[in-house]
């Protein structure tokens, strides 16, 4: 969705993703100076492990729910960060060439996916380069001169592979930590900080912003839920290739690496699978328009609307998810009915009559067997609003579609303000008894600051 | 073992004994890969395909006599190994640690939710890890240990655990095989390390190659597949994968010598783990598209009173063809898919038209002959239906040039057009109309013949063919209608609506005044058109609106679209009949990516 990101809610010079993304290229800046200037400790493994970060980053994919993943590439890199031994001889070389090497690997990884056309969710870069960085100066810094360095030198297994492991998963919570920073501070979502001026609260009744930390707290979970399953084998493997390059060299890593890319195979179908699902039901969310039952891009429309006002209110991916499946096919019931109601608008028409529009569409996507909550939200799209159940998923979904659809249905694509305007004062009117108040305040705020999208 | 390896490749062959197998591991535990209601609503309700139903008959009798060679084998292997195996020097705990996780990998590679992952790389890791860890012969009793825990799946027929045990002990033997006349290395520690690297890999090979060969020629030895095609299965997708995979057991191999056995059993189940969830995950979410697909096209059909189920049996159809012609999965996949969306493009053809009395002006007809464009509209945002779009685009078209909308000739038009039309035909054919039985599918075959080369492609009528008879012998003959899970809601309407149905059927047979003029020449054939339910003078092939090469007997304008919208003359035919050739028409043809706009 591309509209709402011209505008950014945060009143900082620059957008958070930039800022960091500034940081990790002038963390990698220096580090390459440092580099540059002490001379660079082991050419070799310096350009064996840049070439696997570099490739890892080219093959990088998106995991549903949007996050960007490269196994082998993080793999090698905390590798990297970890080796004390490659072929029988010590690593000489510090933080800084780990950095230097991983920045400029990614950098040339990513170049690689940009010319495919494929871009990273904006600081991406940073993400890479801090936990590689935060993993290399706790461990070659700060642990192997001294607590640990006689551990590791006489590399008693359980113990150093204990320790190898915590740094790792060290990083990759750090990792985690700045997905949802970063995911918090996307254009669209919802703010850190309340921004207050932008807020106007005419009835008093608008969401009640909850605890920034708790906020930060449930999305960090939820990220750390989604690569739940990835997290632990890149762990196993970057400590697995730190203590055996010891014995097998740089040969480790094509050994490690190809178990890797199976895995990443079988995360790319799934991958594909789900962009495929969501591209289909974009793609069939248009046959009411093709049938002339609702205007061309209503649905897009709409399903754009009903998005960002779920962000906005903070609600977490896999709700969103259904709130955007629903949102797409909301007029599906419409294509039971023998005549098109006029312009699609069920805005308009009686609330009993968009009942039994909403059921048939209801029962249609039922039938799919997979999309019952998304049933679920589309049979209640007509309700009114109810302050008891106001905060029931399901309702509020509802909600938010019955919303979006009647700010469309009112303006169409039409870009003329005053009709925005009118559209919205209309919808303020039905405010606590038809519409929910959050949702409303929402659209409010949403449909000041952005260019409508074009559907 | 690698039994499960081939299902997905062959699935209308091997698939049979997959299903077998996995009904036979169903059994009282198969709650132990228990899923969501999501999902299992989502694999109920999709249709029973005929290539996918369950067969209970016992295995071919050349499939034992090749199982008992097997056997006979592996007894005869161990007879030579295991005495010569030191027994002495083994620990203890390295060679129990791998049997069970040589066991569990097998054991859990039968429950039903896991049927679709692979097991077989990550045995053959712990098969590595075996033949490098252990000494001769012992690596292969470890590995025949794991492989009796077969025997722990309840209802495993003796002749099935008789081969998984025999695999599972043969594959290693050939690993130490090539692993001891490579002389490989034990201690893999230092001096001897990145050099012994190359006698591992060897192994790997051995390791993946044996496995691939036993159910390969087991597929080929069940009579369900070509021995080329098991090849090209087994060279292109298995084996690489699998030795890739299997590096994950040197790894773990050399971590053990290094003292790190925990790490070492993680790193050879940490993979699988990840592997087998995104699997998971990826049969969920097929299932949930499929579902999906199929639900949304059935609201389409909500507005098209005679076509109920009809893209679900053209899917079917089409899968079947390409099945015969030896289609990768892959592809047929997304013929699938294009099977399924082909008449989405129906929708934008208002119901005042499809209802309509009289005659059509240009416009509408217009309107009507836009229909594919107007499915390549919707689906052309799903971005890998790449070659499903020239498939929904032309599958009106037709082999002399005479369909819709842009009069492709022969070749040209999509190999998965054509066969979207044979299959679209036969259907249409063999399914009941509201004012005509069904026609009964040697029938519609014979009329598929007739107009082969006109109309059809012949090669894939012959297809077509091939594949029915091939069903039939299977005993899973075509059913037709009613197989397929009707949409309720919309019953009463149908209802309502077939007596108007049949009336305007006569009525559009009757509009031909716009095509008046002789058989075209050439395609005039012996005139074998068995049916002649709606011949009437005059009549007119749907498609083309042109006088129907039969004469007044075919029942060809009865192929397509039986539902009265499709029996219109169209403008096509004027341009047909005009002294334009057949190249010029292809030169105006539109790019296929970039289809000729709809009403808007």
């Amino acid at each position: 969705m591309t509209g709402s990101s011209e505008h950014a809610r945060l009143h900082l010079p620059l957008s958070a993703p930039t800022l960091l993304t500034s940081i990790a290229l002038v963390v990698t800046g220096a580090a390459l100076l440092e580099t540059l200037l002490r001379g660079v400790a082991q050419p070799g493994v310096a350009a064996a492990f840049g070439v696997t970060i570099a490739l890892g980053e080219a093959i990088r994919i998106a995991l549903p729910l949007g996050r960007d993943s490269a196994p082998l590439s993080s793999t090698a890199a905390l590798a990297f960060a970890l080796s004390v031994a490659v072929n029988g001889q010590r690593t000489t070389y510090g933080a800084a060439e780990v950095i230097a090497v991983t920045g400029l690997a990614v950098l040339c990884g990513m170049a690689v996916q940009a010319y495919a056309g494929r871009h990273p969710r904006p600081g991406y870069l940073a993400r890479r380069v801090l936990a590689t960085g935060f993993a290399a100066v706790v461990f070659r810094d700060w642990i192997l001169p001294g607590p640990a360095s006689g551990l590791l030198d006489r590399h008693t297994m359980p113990a150093s592979g204990a320790l190898l492991a915590a740094v790792a998963l060290a990083a990759l919570f750090v990792d985690n930590l700045l997905v949802s920073v970063l995911a918090r501070l996307e254009p669209g979502r919802a703010p850190l900080v309340d921004t207050g001026p932008s807020r106007r609260d005419p009835v008093g009744l608008t969401a009640r912003p909850r605890p920034t930390a708790r906020r930060m707290l449930l999305a960090f979970r939820e990220d750390c839920m989604a690569t739940a399953w990835v997290c632990p084998t890149v762990i196993l493997f970057a400590v697995a290739i730190a203590l055996t390059a010891r014995s097998l060299g740089l040969w480790v890593l094509p050994i490690a690496a190809a178990p890797i890319l199976v895995v990443q195979r079988s995360l790319r179908r799934y991958a594909q699978i789900s962009a495929t699902y969501q591209q289909t039901i974009r793609a069939l969310s248009r046959v009411t328009e093709l049938a002339d039952y609702t205007e061309p891009g209503h649905a897009r429309r709409v399903c754009h609307l009903a998005l960002a006002i779920g962000r906005d209110i903070s609600l977490p991916d896999t709700q969103l998810l259904d709130l955007e499946y629903a949102a797409l096919l909301h007029d599906i019931g419409q294509l039971s009915l023998t005549d098109p109601i006029p312009g699609g608008a069920t805005v308009l028409i009686a609330r009993e009559r968009a009942a039994s529009v909403a059921s048939l569409g209801a029962d249609v996507v039922r039938q799919t067997g997979v999309l019952d909550r998304v049933a679920d939200i589309l049979e209640c799209q007509w309700r009114p609003f109810s302050p008891q159940r106001a905060d029931e998923p399901v309702l509020l979904a509802a909600a938010i579609i019955r919303a979006a659809n009647a700010y469309d249905d009112l303006v169409g694509g039409a870009l003329d303000p005053d009709r925005r305007l009118a559209a919205l004062r209309r919808i303020r009117l039905g405010m606590a008894t038809e519409y929910d108040p959050r949702v409303v305040e929402s659209l409010t705020r949403i449909v000041e600051s952005t260019q409508p999208y074009p559907g | 073992m690698t039994v499960f390896e081939f299902q997905k490749a062959h699935s209308g062959t091997a698939a049979r004994w997959a299903q077998r197998l996995r009904d036979m591991t169903r059994g009282p535990q198969s709650g132990v890969g228990g899923s969501s209601a999501g999902t299992a609503a989502a694999r109920d309700s999709r249709p029973v395909q005929a290539d996918e139903r369950v067969d209970d008959g016992p295995m071919p009798r050349t499939a034992r006599v090749y199982v008992a060679g097997v056997a006979s084998a592996a007894v005869l292997a161990a007879a030579v190994i295991l005495p010569g195996a030191r027994w002495g020097r083994v620990d203890l705990v390295l060679f129990f640690v791998l049997a069970a996780l040589q066991g569990v990998i097998l054991v859990t590679s039968t429950f039903p939710k896991f049927a679709e992952s692979p097991g077989v790389p990550a045995s053959v890791a712990v098969q590595l890890a075996a033949v490098v860890l252990l000494p001769q012969g012992v690596a292969s009793a470890s590995m025949a240990v794991g492989g009796l825990c077969i025997a722990l799946r309840p209802g495993t027929p003796i002749d099935r655990m008789v081969f998984v045990v025999s695999g599972v002990f043969l594959t290693p033997v050939a690993g130490e095989v090539v692993y001891g006349a490579l002389h490989g290395s034990r201690t893999l520690m230092r001096p001897e390390m990145p050099a012994a690297l190359m006698p591992m890999v060897f192994a790997a090979l051995a390791l993946t190659a044996v496995p691939a060969l036993l159910v390969g020629t087991m597929t080929v030895v069940g009579g369900r597949v070509r021995a080329k095609a098991a090849l090209r299965e087994a060279m292109r997708r298995i084996m690489p994968r699998n030795v890739a995979y299997s590096f994950a057991g040197l790894l773990a191999a050399v971590l053990w010598r290094h003292q790190a056995p925990v790490l070492a059993t993680l790193v050879m189940i940490g993979p699988l783990l990840v592997t087998r969830w995104a699997y998971e995950q990826y049969a969920e979410q097929r299932a949930a598209h499929d579902a999906t697909v199929r639900a949304l096209v059935q609201a389409v059909e909500i507005k098209d009173l005679y076509t109920r189920g009809h893209s679900e049996r053209v899917a079917k159809g089409s899968e079947m063809i390409a099945r015969w012609l030896g289609m990768e999965e892959e592809r047929i996949s997304i013929l699938r898919y294009a099977a399924i969306l082909h008449d989405v493009g129906k929708l934008g053809v208002p119901t005042r038209l499809l209802q309509k009395d009289g005659k059509f002006d240009e416009a509408e007809l217009e309107t009507i002959r836009v229909h594919p464009v107007r499915g390549v509209d919707v689906v052309r945002d799903i971005a890998f239906l790449n070659e499903a779009y020239t498939a929904i685009l032309h599958h009106h078209e037709r082999m002399d040039g005479r369909g819709y909308p842009t009069g492709l000739a022969g070749e040209r038009i999509p190999r998965f057009a054509r066969i979207i039309a044979v299959a679209d035909a036969f259907d249409s054919m063999t399914s009941t109309r509201s004012y005509r039985p069904a026609r009964s599918v040697p029938d519609a075959l014979a009329e598929l013949r007739g107009c082969a080369g006109s109309q059809f492609d012949p090669v894939i009528v012959e297809a077509m063919h091939q594949a029915l008879a091939h069903a039939e012998r299977e005993g899973k003959p075509w059913l037709g209608d009613g197989t397929l899970p009707v949409f309720a809601r919309s019953a009463p309407r149908r209802a309502a609506l077939a007596d108007a149905g049949a009336l305007e059927a006569v009525r559009a047979a009757g509009v031909s005044g716009v095509s008046a003029g002789g058989p075209t020449d050439g395609a005039a054939s012996s005139g074998a058109c068995p049916l002649r339910v709606r011949a009437r003078s005059g009549a007119v092939c749907a498609d083309t609106a042109l006088p129907c090469p039969h004469g007044d007997k075919c029942a060809a304008d009865g192929f397509d679209h039986d539902d009265p919208a499709f029996m219109v003359p169209s403008p096509l035919s004027e341009r047909s009949l005009s002294e334009r050739s057949l190249s010029e028409r292809e030169r105006q043809e539109p790019p296929p990516h970039a289809p000729l706009r709809g009403r808007r």
